[in-house]
């Protein structure tokens, strides 16, 4: 996949939306697959269509906030569900003017190369669930929804490289199909400024994570076709001058995966529209 | 749980009008930092901080610990931060509560992160003894800006402090006291100050170094981490208001300046302090009741 502008490229993107089926999770036996106990019953019907599940009944639909999204960039999974707008389980969610965006972050401990399990309180984790909803919050229309709450669950099932991207992309995905009102997408991408020794270099597009080890790069999120920028996130020294360059490619690779995403959703609907689903 | 107090409704419209015809309420300009004050302990590595009304304290201390295992040849470098009561009767002692896991990843990403410390140098004995160099950072009073100011706070106290002298002969490790050997600086590769830009009317104004009271009403805001040559070390804008490309360059170009006149007033308060205290030691060794040599 090739940027138009910039010449740069996205590892093998994959994103999709589970199917409208019903979900069967109860009367099925139990599958071979590990699964974190965490996992919620979404997740274990679409884990059960990744292996080739005949659909049962493919005009029963579940309610849409059940319905997970799926997308991979390059080998980082990332599985997402949006439950939502809901009375908000804490009292602390409860705004009487806006509805309030939680999110939950789960890695789960075979996702990266050592199996290890990161708990709720790492900091890390907290960082990402804070910048996801308060991105989150300013684009889905929460006025619309007084004391009630949007919660995001995020699973990262295989981690290498851009996993807040991932994580973003995922959850726009899930949230159009959950038909929460937002004002456009948000979508993401990372990149990587590259140098060589004579100063020169281009950045580099959707950083892998051995890229994430050695190169310094920005994460970052677009609000629709604008090239405004929501999310930014850099981590590791780098020039200023070198700022620019990433953004511009940055703000590209977002609008291309802006194209992306819609085509997805597009195709998505047309198919739940001919089940009879809509 | 206990929060701050919102600002009234007459308060916010006078604030946000004024805000539109680029007027900010204590006068000052809207890229322009409150006045900046900095001021030594008597003791090496204290160094106390005060932006208008937010005062952060800083203490750097030392001791000599066994490095980590995966990291033989690197000393320690820790910086806390913990947001208690004394700061606002907002914050909670004992309760880690988002604001402050975001402050002290902030902080840790800016100057821990970025290698301001050169730990390498910290290393005695290789796998065996190494300096635990630790930054605790005390909020004494919160009126905006407390990511400016710590960080402030931490990169003057690190530059301020002075390690007693080592010295290794095979396996024996003498720690001289500091009457002894004249203490040694840290090393200190570069100097990460951060400017917290905040942004108001969908964009159209961004001020830098807000107050609680426009903190309070911001829509957006964006921490950029520089140091004076012109190195980004850490951007974080967590969400909130979407921004145009370049009004974010614009941004990092104004910190640019920021940081480079921060920079300098550190520097400036350290070699004034540092003159004091020469003419204070001689002074004391000039004292008439002094032992003679």
């Amino acid at each position: 996949m090739e940027c138009v502008t910039c010449g740069a490229t996205f590892r093998g993107l994959r994103l999709c939306h589970s199917n409208p089926t019903h979900d069967t999770s109860h009367n099925r036996p139990s599958s071979h697959l590990h699964k974190p106990s965490s996992l919620p019953s979404t997740s274990h019907s679409f884990l059960k269509k990744l292996e080739n599940v005949p659909l049962r009944n493919p005009l029963t639909r579940r309610p849409p906030h059940r319905r997970p999204s799926y997308v991979e960039h390059g080998n980082t999974k990332v599985i997402c569900s949006v439950n939502g707008p809901i009375e908000p389980r804490a009292a602390s969610a409860r705004n009487s003017e806006r509805a309030t965006v939680t999110v939950d972050v789960c890695f789960a401990a075979f996702s990266g190369t050592d199996r290890k399990k990161r708990g709720k309180s790492d900091k890390r984790v907290l960082e990402m669930q804070s910048a996801l909803s308060r991105t989150f919050a300013t684009t889905l229309l929460t006025t619309l929804h007084p004391r009630s709450e949007v919660h995001i669950s995020l699973h990262i099932l295989s981690q290498d490289g851009s996993i807040l991207a991932t994580c973003v992309n995922a959850a726009t995905l899930a949230l159009v199909d959950a038909g929460v009102p937002m004002s456009d997408y948000v979508t993401a991408c990372t990149v990587a400024s590259y140098t060589n020794p004579d100063e020169s270099g281009e950045p580099l597009l959707d950083m892998s994570s051995a890229e994430e080890m050695d190169l310094p790069g920005i994460t970052l999120a677009t609000v629709g076709r604008s090239d405004k920028i929501s999310l930014l996130q850099l981590e590791t020294k780098v020039r200023l001058e070198r700022l620019e360059g990433m953004l511009a490619v940055g703000i590209d690779g977002c609008g291309k995966i802006r194209q992306l995403l819609d085509g997805v959703i597009r195709e998505h609907g047309n198919k739940m529209a001919r089940m009879g689903a809509l | 749980m206990p929060r701050e107090i919102d600002p009234t409704i007459n308060e916010k419209s006078f604030i946000l009008d004024a805000l539109n015809q680029k007027l900010r309420i204590d006068g000052r300009d809207l890229d322009s930092f409150r006045e900046l004050e900095l001021n030594f302990g008597d003791d090496y590595g204290l160094a106390d901080v005060q932006l208008g009304k937010t005062r952060v304290l800083a203490r750097v201390s030392a001791e000599v610990v066994k490095p980590f295992t995966d990291r033989p040849f690197d000393g320690i470098f820790t910086i806390t931060t913990e947001l208690g009561p004394m700061a606002s009767p907002a914050f909670e002692p004992g309760r880690q509560t988002e604001q402050e896991v975001l402050l002290s990843r902030l902080i840790e990403k800016a100057i821990r992160r970025s290698n301001a410390l050169d730990t390498e140098s910290l290393c005695i004995v290789a796998g065996q003894k190494c300096w635990q160099i630790r930054a605790d950072v005390h909020f004494l009073s919160h009126d905006g800006a407390l990511v400016d100011a710590s960080c402030i706070a931490v990169v003057a106290a690190l530059q301020h402090f002075r390690r007693p002298d080592v010295s290794v002969e095979g396996e024996k490790v003498t720690i001289h006291t500091m009457t002894e050997r004249i203490p040694v600086p840290l090393s200190i590769l570069h100097v990460p100050i951060c400017v917290t830009f905040s942004f108001y009317l969908d964009g159209e104004v961004c001020l830098v170094d807000a107050t609680l009271q426009e903190e309070q009403l911001r829509q957006g805001d964006m921490t950029i981490t520089l140091n004076k040559f012109g190195e980004l070390c850490q951007i974080a804008k967590a969400g909130g208001l979407a921004i145009n490309g370049l009004n974010l360059l614009r941004c990092a170009k104004i910190a640019l300046v920021k940081v480079g006149e921060i920079a300098a007033t550190v520097q400036r308060r350290l070699e004034e302090d540092a003159a004091a205290r020469v003419r204070r030691d001689n002074l004391l060794e000039s004292k008439a009741d002094n032992e003679r040599a």
